[in-house]
């Protein structure tokens, strides 16, 4: 059997002063073979940076967004061929040396999503604001309700998947443009993939435009309360059979 | 409805419907988008000319104020034209990140970053 390839996708948007950091310290992981940067159009030397520290980076034509470009790394990892992909973000609040542990939790658990949870663990000092709080609450509360199972970090970039998920979301076109959410792991559960949760460790983030800020709390609740209805009467609703039922 | 009103509204409709007609000529519409257009101007000429109809079907509906009727009507088609908009807006940005992923894809397999 060939080895396993895994692919460490690090979408980025203007992040020249975090880029090279971050992929310096997912190369001394070791435990990815290859790393692609998704420059989301940005505005700054973000690509050339990380072409630098050896990253190999596709750079959109215009600005797509988080999620479009975080997809835009599912399709490099489907047309490559790999295996396994880890995604984090290029701004560094994520710990790259997590990555060998998601990547871990993917064979031994085993499960087709492994999400890196702030929460989850000793090291959570992280307190967001009360809003935001009050917000992961309640979706956290719709996830508990429509798959029976709990995960404390929806809104978490820091994620290892593998090959069929990927397959899936690219063949689909599933993915949202903005910012995948407890809508997105609603879908891949009721589709029958495996998702769970480890602990990461994560900090605050550096330059302080984490790519989940600057969003309206309200406008957000909203978009997501209507994205989770789309996935549970759309065309993957599951949620008259019973939700641990395999595909 | 007075002669007057009646004529203006006339003179409008019948415009508009052939500059719809000019923009497909020109092939600055597409057919597509030309048909609901050419049916809500042919509508409100239909409206104007036989207006009896309109007050008819206002006292119908208990509508007492038969204008009112007119303006429903009007708004609703708008607001379908509108909604028509919102679909086709989603189809475009669709397909426009996707054009940009793949294109962007390509371009790093010819430059081999």
């Amino acid at each position: 059997m060939p080895k396993k390839r895994c692919l460490a996708i690090i979408p980025a948007f203007n992040e020249e002063k975090n880029i090279a950091a971050v992929i310096r310290k997912v190369k001394s992981g070791n435990s990815v073979d290859d790393i692609l940067v998704v420059d989301d159009c940005s505005n700054d030397r973000t690509a050339a940076v990380a072409v630098q520290a050896g990253a190999r980076v596709v750079t959109l034509l215009s600005n797509l967004g988080y999620g479009a470009a975080v997809e835009t790394g599912y399709k490099y990892a489907n047309e490559h061929g790999y295996d396994t992909v880890v995604q984090l973000d290029g701004d560094g609040q994520h710990e790259p040396g997590c990555i060998s542990d998601l990547l871990q939790a993917l064979h031994a658990v085993p499960a087709d999503v492994v999400i890196g949870s702030r929460f989850l663990g000793k090291s959570s000092h992280y307190r967001p604001p009360l809003a935001r709080r009050i917000g992961m609450r309640f979706f956290r509360l719709l996830i508990r309700m429509f798959i029976h199972k709990t995960i404390t970090d929806p809104t978490s970039g820091f994620q290892a998947l593998n090959r069929n998920v990927i397959q899936f979301l690219v063949k689909n076109n599933l993915y949202p443009s903005d910012y995948p959410d407890a809508d997105i792991i609603i879908l891949l559960n009721n589709v029958g993939f495996r998702i769970t949760e480890i602990p990461v460790v994560m900090y605050e983030s550096t330059t302080g435009k984490s790519i989940h800020s600057g969003f309206k709390p309200l406008f957000y609740m909203v978009k997501m309360l209507l994205s989770i209805f789309s996935v549970l009467f759309g065309k993957y609703r599951t949620f008259l059979r019973r939700t641990d039922s395999c595909r | 409805m007075p002669l007057k009103a009646r004529i203006l509204i006339a003179v409008l409709s019948f415009l508009l419907f052939f500059f719809v007609l000019n923009l497909i000529r020109k092939r600055r519409m597409r057919i597509e988008y030309s048909i609901l257009w050419l049916v809500i101007s042919s509508f409100i000429l239909i409206m104007s000319i036989w207006s009896d109809l309109g007050d008819r079907f206002a006292r119908f509906m208990g509508i007492d104020y038969p204008p009112a009727l007119f303006f429903l009507i009007a708004i609703f088609f708008l607001i379908s034209i509108l909604l028509h908009f919102s679909t086709e807006m989603t189809r475009l940005k669709d397909q426009n990140k996707t054009l940009v992923q793949e294109l962007s894809l390509l371009k790093q397999t010819v430059q081999k970053k």
